[in-house]
């Protein structure tokens, strides 16, 4: 933190910026040692130099087998997804002028959660009970592509609802924070009403489905994730400066030459898409959108040149974490990773507003 | 030189600007005058195309202003709004943000040393790390102005930037804004509800009502009819040590 003592020596510009490239790299440094961590830990235990080795293609047979086909797609899913969620929070609370917003807070991941449950029950993709196996992988998803792609278009129904309302009523980005809101209690009433009328296992299925799950991705999936989150994260970063202007309120921000309209809804887009493939293949992963990027502006404060990047990193400790404590805490059983992060994640958020009431 | 051309603007059926006509130099620092509801701050905003009028023209050296991309505009005219936003932002990067219309990828070596020299000229220097949600309303109106001056414009916007300062930083901050005007022959036009301060600080004086133009001119137009029409107040004109002073009542 700065020295705000009067007469204290101050820092210049460079060091300050300095500062702030440290923090992401000491996120950088963190990230590789949990996912590293993470790798490590299980049922088999591996050496930090045995998954080392594992990484680069050097391992024995067995453990790279076990590295790369069972820890790291979990691991890397936990990175893409946590930085895909983190970087839609970080850019829908600024263009929405909303510290409340993301994909959670907004509908995206209940429009998911509907249209997983829809496809699930209506469309007869899930439900078959596999008794031989522990009690998380009792029922499984007989056809994960359509439910996949009904919780995907459920999220964009509700991204396209919300970017119509703003293209077409005009109405202000804090409205558009309130209609998903709207939207997001009737996707919940909706998942609700069909798992009302479902019979049993097809509720269990929608259930776990909503819990979320980390290891549903392959690598296919895991590229096609990292491919689309790069390209949204390559946009955001290209526009950090636009994100700058807008902290000045839309005023400010049009007479600095941003074209806002134009930025929030292609910004708005892509933060919907992101968050809507990984919810897609993942499941329902809340708050983490919400509190990575809360998590570092104490360190890295509003600048967009710094705080992109660092709410990605932070998304993706907070999840690769996560789904670490998952598999450990009542191990061998693995606890949802969605229902982890909310319980977890909350505690975290009421600190922060609570350590920024107590400083005003 | 700033002309604008019989402008117009209507929220949704409700007209507020009915054809605004006048014309500024460089280096002039006009006052826009009149009751709220008149349209000051809606004229304002039409300017830089943060509305887009309905009709008219503004040009600024010769060029259609509706005529330039975004970014050409921001170079050409500078904005201040009323409200500032600009909450846990350091007053460095808030100012670095008016040399936004002309970075490509990023910030220059010289766009640092030109915020750098603006800050030391309005002396807030050694509080360039501060958050500006930290400073004196006084100080963040100025790095408002710091951040509108880097921009380099050919005309400044102001919309009641002394409204919530104290009478000393009222006079300090106009005096500030005239004498940049003035030094770098930026034309300036400043909302205003303070009529002394318009009196002693600004060059030329536009009077708006039910949204036209009542007068427009250096201060000969304000009279006490022209503050009886538009204000709809009784109030004298007298002068002290030359300069017109309005007393009210």
């Amino acid at each position: 933190m700065l020295d705000k003592r009067p007469g204290a020596a101050a820092p210049s510009y460079s060091q300050y910026i300095f500062r702030k490239w440290l923090v992401l790299l000491g996120l950088l440094l963190i990230l590789c040692a949990a996912a590293v961590f993470s790798i490590s830990v299980g049922s088999s235990g591996l050496s930090i130099p045995q998954v080392l080795a594992a990484v680069v293609g050097r391992g024995s047979g067995q453990t790279g087998t076990i590295v790369w086909n069972i820890r790291m797609p979990r691991v890397v899913t936990g990175m893409v997804v946590g930085a895909a969620l983190a970087l839609a929070g970080c850019v829908m609370q600024n263009v929405l002028r909303n510290p409340l917003a993301s994909s959670s807070t907004l509908g995206v991941s209940q429009g998911a959660s509907f249209g997983a449950a829809f496809a699930i029950v209506c469309l007869d993709a899930g439900a078959q009970v596999n008794a031989s196996t522990s009690a998380s992988s009792a029922i499984s998803i007989t056809n994960p592509y359509l439910v996949t792609l009904c919780a995907f278009v459920g999220s964009c129904l509700t991204t396209a609802v919300i970017l119509g309302l703003s293209r077409i009523a005009h109405v202000s980005p804090g409205s558009m924070v309130l209609a998903g809101v709207a939207l997001s209690s009737m996707f919940s009433g909706g998942t609700a009403l069909i798992q009302y009328f479902a019979d049993d296992v097809k509720v269990a299925s929608v259930v776990y489905w909503t819990f979320g799950d980390l290891g549903r991705a392959s690598w296919k999936e895991i590229a096609l994730m990292a491919v689309l989150t790069l390209l949204a994260f390559l946009y955001f970063l290209y526009n950090r400066w636009n994100y700058n202007a807008m902290e000045g309120g839309s005023d400010t921000a049009k007479s600095l030459g941003v074209s806002v309209d134009q930025l929030i809804l292609v910004s708005m887009a892509l933060c919907s898409l992101i968050a809507a493939v990984s919810t897609a293949f993942v499941g329902c992963i809340s708050f983490i959108g919400l509190i990575a990027p809360h998590m570092v502006r104490p360190f890295v404060g509003n600048d967009h040149r710094f705080l992109i990047p660092a709410s990605a990193l932070m998304g993706a400790v907070i999840l690769v974490l996560a789904e670490l404590a998952s598999r450990t805490i009542l191990s061998p059983s693995i606890l949802p990773i969605g229902a982890l992060t909310s319980f977890l994640g909350a505690p975290v958020f009421l600190y922060l507003i609570f350590r920024r009431g107590v400083r005003k | 030189m700033i002309e604008i051309q019989n402008l117009s603007f209507a929220y949704g059926k409700r007209p507020v600007l009915k054809g605004v006509s006048f014309s500024a130099g460089p280096g002039d620092c006009v006052a826009i005058l009149g009751n709220n509801g008149a349209g000051k701050s809606t004229l304002i905003t039409c300017l830089n195309k943060i509305r887009t009028p309905d009709g008219g023209s503004v040009h600024v050296d010769g060029r259609n202003v509706a005529e330039m991309s975004r970014a050409e505009s921001a170079r050409t005219i500078a904005y201040v709004p009323q409200k500032n936003e600009l909450g846990q932002t350091t007053v460095f990067d808030a100012v670095l943000l008016g040399r936004k219309p002309y970075m490509k990828w990023g910030p220059t070596p010289q766009d640092y040393e030109i915020c750098q020299a603006m800050l030391d000229r309005v002396g807030l220097g050694p509080l360039k790390l501060r958050p500006v949600n930290e400073l004196s309303g006084g100080e963040a109106q100025k790095v408002m102005l710091a951040r509108a001056f880097v921009q380099q414009p050919r005309l400044l916007l102001l919309d009641e930037p002394t409204s919530s300062l104290d009478p000393r930083n009222q006079y300090e901050m106009m005096g500030l804004v005239g004498e940049m005007a003035r030094t770098n022959a930026i034309a300036v036009l400043v909302v205003l509800h303070d009529l002394n301060l318009a009196l002693r600080c600004c060059s030329h004086f536009v009077f708006l009502k039910d949204g036209l133009v009542y007068a427009a001119g250096d201060a000969s137009v304000v009279t006490e009819q022209a503050l009886r029409d538009v204000y709809e107040i009784d109030a004298s004109l007298i002068t002290h040590q030359g300069k017109k002073f309005a007393v009210i009542g």
